[in-house]
């Protein structure tokens, strides 16, 4: 019988919804995990540890289509060293783009920035609602579709598990969550 | 089956409503659901169901089927009546790829916005 491991590692894979679950030892380093749970040594893909909301250290610049500071992360440290607890479940974002270009369109206007793959819908949706300079109460309204469809992603949804495979891009338009009537 | 959402704190109201569902051909179909009391399993009452303005009041409101359904495009007795709707909420329409999870998501939207304001 195996002997139960300290961590669950979520494995957030490019163009899937569902995470991949597998568990760990603190003390082991991030391309051993990946490669456990199948994915090679992490060579064709960029990993990121958590959430990102580094755009949201740029959301009230008014320059236009600039890029998140998000780092990956260093394969050959252990899960310890990244900030895992035992008892604590760990995200890793594994993408082979390093950053997914976004471009909003509101009403008249475009912006563009480049996010990193695990930023989620809802701290995009913050920093449109600031770039944008929206300040009207129903902004917690304020959702993302994606451009010529009528999908919109799910708050909780990662830029990384959106995009298509192959490409590096999101475009969406910013709309508003409407009641529904009969 | 019994599933819970979190609510967004409020005074003397509780963190958590449970909705009892339907799942007669899912995914296929879209499930129907309710509010539930978890102890007694019965509809919940009127004094106990989430309050509020906008979605929140329609979702959960008990002036239509006596609130033994959810008046909302993903559940399968609101969606029959309301032929408009995939022409004016098209993102909300039920497909055999969605799964409860969607609709939940939909459910903890609106328990953790500001118009759900008290039971």
């Amino acid at each position: 019988m195996n002997a139960k491991r300290d961590i669950e590692i979520y494995i957030h894979l490019e163009g899937q919804g569902e995470a991949k679950v597998v568990e760990a030892d603190l003390k082991e380093n991030v391309s051993d995990v990946l490669a456990r749970a199948g994915l090679g040594a992490g060579a064709d893909f960029s990993t990121f540890v958590g959430e990102s909301t580094a755009c949201l250290m740029h959301a009230d610049d008014e320059r236009d289509d600039l890029e998140d500071e998000a780092e990956t992360a260093p394969l050959g440290r252990s899960l310890e060293d990244l900030g895992a607890r035992r008892g604590l479940g760990l995200h890793l974002h594994c993408h082979r783009c390093r950053k997914v270009v976004v471009e909003i369109h509101y009403r008249d206007k475009t912006k563009r920035h480049r996010f990193s793959p695990s930023t989620t819908v809802a701290t995009v949706i913050e920093w449109a609602r600031r770039k944008f300079r929206l300040t009207d109460p129903d902004n917690a309204k304020l959702r993302l579709q994606i451009c010529d469809s009528t999908e919109r992603p799910a708050l909780d949804r990662h830029l990384g598990e959106i995009t298509a495979r192959g490409s590096c891009s999101l475009c969406f338009n910013l709309v508003f969550e409407q009641k529904v009537e009969g | 089956m019994h599933l819970w959402t979190k609510a967004r704190a409020l005074k003397d109201s509780p963190d958590r409503f449970f909705f009892k569902f339907d799942f007669t051909n899912y995914p296929t179909e879209a499930p129907t659901g309710c509010l539930v009391d978890p102890e007694t399993g019965e509809l919940l009452p009127q004094e106990k169901r989430p309050k509020g303005s906008e979605r929140v009041a329609i979702v959960f409101r008990t002036n239509w089927k006596d609130g033994t359904a959810l008046y909302h495009p993903y559940d399968r007795v609101a969606i029959e009546g309301h032929s408009a709707w995939p022409t004016t909420h098209p993102h909300l329409i039920w497909t055999p790829k969605h799964t409860i999870c969607d609709l939940l998501i939909e459910l903890h939207g609106l328990l953790d916005s500001e118009e759900y304001t008290h039971v």
